[in-house]
C-alpha cells in the first residue's frame, strides 16, 4: 500500500505563502524505513525542521528533491508499506 | 511551484527542530482550534510549538491575534486589533482544566487602542485561574502599556506568580527592531516597578540575539536587568520568521550561549537560561520549579 508523506497538518506553517523546502533526504530512494527515525530536512525561513517516517516500509518514491520548493499541503514523497 | 535551487539548508546543526509524531501534538492542535484560542506558539511561527505542544504545553496570546505596534522582527499580525472576546477567560479556563496544565502563561499582543492597555482584561483571567486551580502557577508576559503605572499595578494585584516582560534586544538595537513606541529604558522602568509594587511577585525578561549586537552589549544588558533586581532572564537566537521581518546577522553558537549563564551566575544574582531554542516561555513551568517559584 503507497503512503503518502506530507507535513503533518499541525506542524504546518499558519501563512500560506511560507515558502518550504528539502534541503536534505536522509534516506535513499529504495531504503526500507522504520517509523519514528529521521526522514528529511525540510526548511522555511525561520529554521530546518526534521520530519520522522510516519509508517514503516520502503521508500519507493521521492517527489520533492533536495533544493526544491514546494506547498506545505504537497507530498513529499510515498512510502510503500506492503512491501515491508 | 517547484523552483529548484541548489541551496541546502543555510542553517547550521543546532537550529534544527524535530517534529515529533502525531498524537498528544495533534490532540492539543485540534483542541486549540476547535476552541477558538490563539497560542503565541502559532501567531509567531515558533519552531518549538510542535515540542511543546506534545508536552502538552502552549502560551496562550491574549487580546486578539492583531498587534497595535510594529515590530520588525515579529511575525504576529499589525494593524487594528480586533475586538475583545469576551468569552475569553472561559476558554482559557476549560483549556487549562482539558491540557491539565499545571504551569499557566498567558501573553498579550499590545493593545494601545485600549485605555487601560487591555490589563483588566489580563488581570481577571489571572485572577480566575489562581481561585479555580490555586495550586497551579501563573506567568504573565505582557507589553509595556507605555508605562502606565495603574496597569501595572492592575496585573501586580491579580497575583501572577511570575511576572515578565521582555526587553527583547540590547540597547543600541532597540530603536531598529522594536516598535518606536518602545524603549529599552521604559522596559526597565516596567520591570523595576513591577518590584517596587509586589516584591514577592519573580519578574522575569528575555531578548533575543543574533541581531548584530555586541558580546559587551549583552552583558551589559544582563547588569542592567540585575541592577533592576530581575530574578529571571531568557536569551534566545532570533529567527527570521518570514522574509518580512529582519534578517538574522548571525547564528549564535551553543557555547557562545553557555557562556553568557555561567557569567551570569559567577557575576550577577539573576538567573540566567540562555540557548539557541530558548524563548521567553519555553519550559517556563521546568525553569521556575528549579528557581522555586
Amino acid at each position: 500500500m503507497e503512503y503518502f508523506v506530507r507535513i503533518p497538518e499541525e506542524a504546518k506553517p499558519d501563512e500560506a505563502d511560507v515558502k518550504v523546502q528539502v534541503s536534505q533526504w536522509l534516506y535513499k530512494l529504495n531504503d526500507t524505513v522504520q517509523k519514528g527515525s529521521d526522514l528529511v530536512e525540510i526548511c522555511t525561513d525561520k529554521a530546518a525542521y526534521v520530519i520522522t517516517v510516519p509508517v514503516s516500509g520502503v521508500l519507493s518514491k521521492i517527489l520533492i528533491e533536495e533544493g526544491q520548493y514546494f506547498s506545505p499541503d504537497d507530498s513529499i514523497c510515498i512510502i510503500d508499506t506492503a512491501t515491508e | 511551484m517547484n523552483c529548484k535551487t541548489n541551496k541546502k539548508s543555510s542553517f547550521p546543526s543546532w537550529i534544527r527542530f524535530r517534529i515529533p509524531e502525531s498524537g498528544e501534538l495533534s490532540k492539543v492542535h485540534l483542541f486549540l482550534n476547535d476552541m477558538g484560542i490563539s497560542t503565541v506558539c502559532k501567531s509567531a511561527l515558533c519552531p518549538n510549538r510542535l515540542e511543546c505542544w506534545s508536552r502538552k504545553t502552549a502560551t496562550f496570546l491574549l487580546l486578539g491575534e492583531v498587534c497595535s505596534r510594529k515590530c520588525s522582527f515579529c511575525a504576529i499580525k499589525k494593524g487594528t486589533p480586533t475586538m475583545i472576546d469576551l468569552q475569553e477567560k472561559d476558554k482559557i479556563v476549560k483549556a487549562v482544566e482539558v491540557m491539565e496544565l499545571q504551569y499557566i502563561v498567558l501573553t498579550m499582543v499590545t493593545r494601545d487602542d485600549l485605555p487601560d492597555g487591555g490589563a483588566e482584561h489580563i488581570a481577571e483571567i489571572v485572577i480566575e485561574l489562581k481561585n479555580k486551580f490555586p495550586e497551579r502557577k501563573v506567568e504573565v508576559l505582557v507589553s509595556d502599556f507605555q508605562g502606565n503605572v495603574s496597569s501595572i499595578k492592575t496585573i501586580v494585584d491579580s497575583k501572577p506568580d511570575v511576572f515578565s516582560h521582555n526587553v527583547e534586544t540590547v540597547e543600541r538595537l532597540c530603536s531598529q527592531i522594536r516598535d518606536s513606541k518602545y524603549s529599552y529604558n521604559l522596559s526597565l522602568e516596567v520591570l523595576r516597578k513591577i518590584r517596587e509594587l509586589s516584591p514577592e511577585i519573580k519578574t522575569k525578561s528575555g531578548f533575543m540575539v543574533g541581531l548584530g549586537e555586541t558580546n559587551d552589549e549583552v552583558l551589559q544588558t544582563l547588569k542592567d536587568l540585575d541592577n533592576i533586581g530581575c530574578s529571571i532572564v531568557t536569551i534566545g537566537q532570533y529567527l527570521q520568521p518570514t522574509t518580512k521581518q529582519v534578517p538574522v546577522l548571525k547564528f549564535v553558537t551553543p557555547e557562545e550561549f553557555r557562556f553568557y549563564e555561567d557569567w551570569a551566575e559567577k557575576k550577577l544574582s539573576i538567573k540566567v537560561i540562555a540557548g539557541p531554542e530558548v524563548r521567553s516561555s519555553y519550559h517556563a513551568d521546568f525553569w521556575c520549579k528549579e528557581n522555586e517559584v
